[in-house]
């Protein structure tokens, strides 16, 4: 049985050949010629052995597979140079058409190529380090007032302890957090101020920040060293070979430089042009345990593990290891993240760029589909044009197969041609791209291999998508009738179109009103009532110098008539950060624990800002009290709403052992942002939480007094240098993304009206011409020039308030919903709707304006002279 | 002119030959061994195809064998048609080499 089986196994034709065999043999009865061979070759392989009968069998596919393939490529380049023939005939006869089209096409393919950059860009960055597989960087929870927040910053210690205790962890890098001061830098007679990365010089060998001349190994050894990108070289040394020379850092320190790095890529997240070792912070603060202390969260910390390591065991050593290092206080518990996650995700996967890239791809989508449904209208728009060149292929044998691909063929070229455009646009535009979206993408990026494989897919996706409608439509034309009856377009086909432009139309009145709501939030944004003045301030960065003779520093500085009130505090007025729970009062709900916001300042603080004061009085003469807060708080309306006493002045709170008088109450002020609703705030005294000035001038030059601050500023503290913002432009800032968002939107809904115009001057053009007899005797009949307009053009409003209709809801739902990320917004109202529908009629009729004069102004002679 | 060609003729010639065996594997054969040339199995499909569509061949399907993976042999047979143009081609073939010796080749 067994042997049987064998045998009629081996007398078989390898399957392979078998299925070749019948795409090269020529006529149609392959079953039983398929018999004939297999009869062949097993008497073959009786006669001879299998061997030789593979041979044959080989042997005739080769020689039949040339005849075979000559034949059918003969053939198809007969019929594809026709196709192509006719494409470009047709292309060049209905020039309004193919202008259209093609434009429609290339406006949206540029668009989806500037956005594909965008995202490319997005998703890449921090990805180009060789060793990105296994770096990660340590965030830590920071467990305050029963909230939890991930925090950059790790204690100093934790990377060589990571390093020496952890065996999965080979190698670690630490870098100061936060922006580092500008420090002066000085080679010869060239003293600049720069940015001075202080990080460990094993940031090198972590992170592929390439050197161009010098070594790791003299960095590693010399604390005294210092690394520079070409760009710094360049200004400091020119011509000069820089490894080896000292660079003199704020008049007192001499660094040799080890090193020379290509310029840092843009998109990189650690950004710096001059690095040297983190230990030299200890000498430049003189601070002994920078680098050693546990109690602090300087530093970032980046390590390398090795590869394929557990990462929750990981975390879970960190977590023992730093209990161990900080007394078991369970209130910063690092955990590592993967480097190159972070830029897009966060550090706890709350990124908000991963949204934008969702928001971008989505919005890119969308403009594509709006020119692929003007092709898609416009081809079948035209394609009772060509019924007649349907119908004789048909005639002379072209099936169903043949036809669609041609028209497959036909969009799919078309595609290309605006592909051609598209590159062509995009090179011209990204310089204005980069503006708007705040990146730096060389136009270079273009010619990447995977943005051209990219843009093919979408090419091709685009030329099927939007040419398989007219293709399978065409292909379906019964010769006969289209013979017979002329040209057929069904009322069917033009219902169709209409639904897609008032789609188009409805996608960009979405838009539309998108743009108004965001633009209307913003400025509502801009203009609200903060309860808080802040313009004219400046705001200036103190350390301990200046903190630890604060009055005498404010007393000085007041001296000069351009600065009206001067205010310390401890954090940014719009973004106080600090928070507690567990407050008590007297009648306190058991239930009632709110998370109370700390801003400790001195007494000049409502004076500063213009707060009003609501009851009681405020900060005076006040007196260190413990280690938060001092003896009197004063609080805002919302706290006292809470505490719900008829007069709270006087009354006591608590928090643990201590309590604290409330001796005012301020008028609630918005102290983060307009996103999130007024919380409890307490205001008390306490100079050592002091790190930021802030000045109101008065409307004096600003220069003159932006000077003398500095040279108060620097006879206190002579060590740093001089830093200040404006607290408005701070301001500003709070809303950038929302901005950019805004900026966006508003392009976007330029371009989708544009391409949606180009469609709808495309069906005008379609509608007119098929009515123009109806026009003529409409005319001759003695119908006015104006009824004939707003018969023609009525049709096309009514799809545009239809469009409206469908576009309303949608964007209303939507924009609810970015609205409600802000605790404070305005409210729109119909008039932005209102508006938006004007608008879009309004441009609609623009859009088919000239189509509907040149036929309603024709002369009837032409149009009615064949009947 | 409807004149078969020489790839035809033993074609048909061959089928009436074979009478109830006349499917591709001993045609094929049978060319072969008459001339003396080796000739591709695929080759003889086209021509076969053509007889008939030109309507000189009739066939149908026999019997499967397992030699032959299960798959029907296809017999040919002559149609009337077929035997004409057989005839014809005769008759044309007789009446050009009539009064024509056998050639003698020159020596050189």
């Amino acid at each position: 049985m067994r042997n049987e089986f064998l045998m009629e196994k081996k007398t078989k034709p390898p399957v392979v050949a078998e299925w070749l065999l019948n795409k090269v043999l020529p006529g149609d009865s392959w079953n039983t010629s398929a018999g004939d061979f297999e009869e062949y070759f097993s008497t073959l392989v009786r006669e001879k052995n299998y061997h030789t009968a593979s041979i044959w069998y080989w042997k005739n596919i080769l020689f039949l597979a040339p005849k075979k393939i000559n034949h059918s490529i003969l053939w198809s380049i007969a019929m594809f140079s026709n196709y192509l023939k006719i494409a470009f005939r047709n292309i060049l006869k209905h020039k309004g058409y193919s202008f259209i089209n093609i434009a429609g096409l290339a406006i949206g393919m540029t668009c989806s190529i500037l956005i594909f950059l965008w995202i490319m860009d997005e998703i890449n960055y921090d990805k180009f380090h060789k060793k990105d597989d296994v770096l990660f960087s340590v965030p830590a929870w920071q467990h305050y007032g029963g909230t939890a927040l991930p925090w950059s910053g790790t204690p100093p210690a934790l990377g060589p302890a990571m390093e020496a205790e952890i065996p999965e962890i080979v190698n670690y890098a630490r870098m100061e957090s936060g922006r580092g001061n500008s420090l002066t830098v000085g080679y010869g007679n060239k003293v600049f101020r720069e940015q001075v990365l202080r990080a460990d010089i094993s940031l090198l060998e972590l992170f592929s920040f390439p050197l161009k001349y010098g070594s790791i190994e003299a960095g590693l050894s010399d604390p005294y060293s210092v690394y520079l990108t070409e760009r710094i070289a360049e200004k400091y040394f020119a011509n000069e070979d820089a490894v080896g020379k000292v660079l003199i850092i704020e008049n007192l320190y001499n660094f040799t430089v080890a090193g020379i790095l290509e310029n840092i890529p843009e998109n990189s997240t650690i950004r710096f042009d001059i690095l040297v070792p983190l230990e030299f912070t200890e000498k430049l603060y003189d601070q002994v345990d920078y680098t050693t202390t546990w109690s602090n969260l300087y530093c970032r910390t980046y390590v390398e593990s090795i590869p394929g390591a557990s990462i929750d065991a990981i975390n879970s050593k960190i977590k023992d290891r730093i209990n161990e290092g900080n007394g078991g206080s369970e209130k910063v518990i690092p955990f590592l993240r993967k480097y190159s996650d972070i830029y897009l995700h966060g550090n706890t996967g709350d990124g908000r760029n991963i949204i934008n890239v969702r928001i971008f791809a989505v919005i890119a989508v969308s403009v594509l589909i709006l020119a692929c449904i003007n092709f898609v209208n416009l081809s079948t728009a035209q394609s009772f044009k060509r019924a007649r060149e349907v119908g004789l292929r048909k005639v002379v044998g072209a099936g169903r197969k043949d036809l669609i691909f041609q028209f497959l063929g036909e969009a799919v070229s078309i595609s290309l041609i605006a592909l051609a455009i598209a590159f062509a646009l995009t090179f011209l535009l990204i310089p204005v791209f980069n503006g708007i979206s705040g990146k730096n993408i060389s136009p270079d990026e273009i010619w990447s291999s995977s943005t051209i494989l990219t843009m093919f897919s979408i090419v091709f996706t685009a030329g099927i998508l939007a040419g398989s409608f007219p293709a399978f439509y065409l292909a379906s034309f019964r010769p006969i009738k289209v013979f017979k009856q002329g040209a057929g377009s069904g009322g069917r086909s033009v219902n169709y179109r209409n639904i897609l432009v008032v789609l188009q139309f409805a996608i960009s009145i979405g838009l539309i009103i998108s743009t108004f709501i965001i633009r209307n939030q913003l400025n509502y944004v801009d203009s609200m009532d903060l309860g808080l003045n802040k313009e004219q301030i400046i705001y200036i960065p103190i350390n301990d110098t200046i903190r630890n003779q604060y009055d005498a520093v404010k007393q000085e500085l007041l001296k000069n008539p351009g600065i009206e009130d001067i205010t310390f505090a401890n954090t940014l007025i719009n973004s106080i950060g600090w928070n507690w729970h567990n407050w008590d009062w007297e009648g306190r709900d058991e239930s009632e624990d709110p998370l109370v916001t700390n801003l400790f300042s001195d007494e000049d603080l409502l004076k500063t800002f213009n707060i009003e004061l609501k009851y009681g009085k405020f900060l005076e003469n006040e007196e260190e009290h413990d280690q938060f807060w001092s003896n009197n708080v004063v609080i805002n309306e919302t706290f006292a709403d809470i505490i719900n006493i008829d007069d709270p002045i006087g009354k006591q709170i608590s928090n643990g052992e201590r309590s604290y008088n409330i001796i005012g109450v301020v008028k609630d002020f918005n102290f983060k942002s307009a996103f999130i609703q007024i919380e409890p705030l307490i205001i008390a005294y306490n100079p050592r939480f002091f790190n930021i000035i802030f000045l109101k001038a008065g409307p004096q030059e600003m220069e003159d007094v932006l000077t003398d601050i500095e040279s108060v500023i620097k006879t206190f503290d002579p060590g740093s240098p001089f830093e200040y913002e404006f607290l408005d432009e701070s301001y500003t800032r709070l809303y950038s993304s929302q901005q950019r968002f805004g900026t966006i939107f508003r392009y976007f809904a330029i371009l989708a009206i544009i391409i949606s115009c180009l469609g709808l001057f495309g069906l005008a053009l379609f509608v007119t011409e098929q009515r123009i007899k109806e026009i003529g005797i409409r005319k001759t009949l003695g119908a006015p020039v104006t009824g004939i307009m707003l018969l023609l053009s009525g049709e096309f409003i009514k799809w545009i308030l239809l469009a409206n209709l469908l576009a309303w809801p949608v964007a209303w739902y939507y924009m609810s919903g970015w609205l409600s990320n802000f605790a404070y917004r305005f409210n729109p109202g119909i008039s932005i709707f209102l508006t938006a529908c004007i608008l879009s009629i309004l441009i609609a009729f623009v859009t088919v304006v000239y189509q509907v004069t040149r036929a309603v102004i024709a002369n009837p002679i032409d149009s009615l002279k064949y009947e | 002119m409807n004149i078969l060609t020489r790839t035809e003729e033993l074609i048909l010639l061959s089928i009436w030959r074979l009478q109830d065996n006349a499917y591709c594997i001993p045609i094929h054969e049978l060319i072969e061994k008459l001339t003396g040339e080796k000739i591709l199995l695929g080759s003889i499909y086209m021509p076969l195809d053509r007889l008939v569509k030109r309507g000189m061949l009739n066939s149908f399907l026999s019997e499967s064998t397992p030699e032959r993976g299960g798959r029907h042999k296809r017999i040919y047979s002559l149609t009337n048609k077929g035997k004409e143009s057989l005839n014809r081609i005769n008759e044309l073939n007789s009446q050009v080499w009539e009064g024509i010796p056998k050639f003698s080749l020159d020596e050189k």
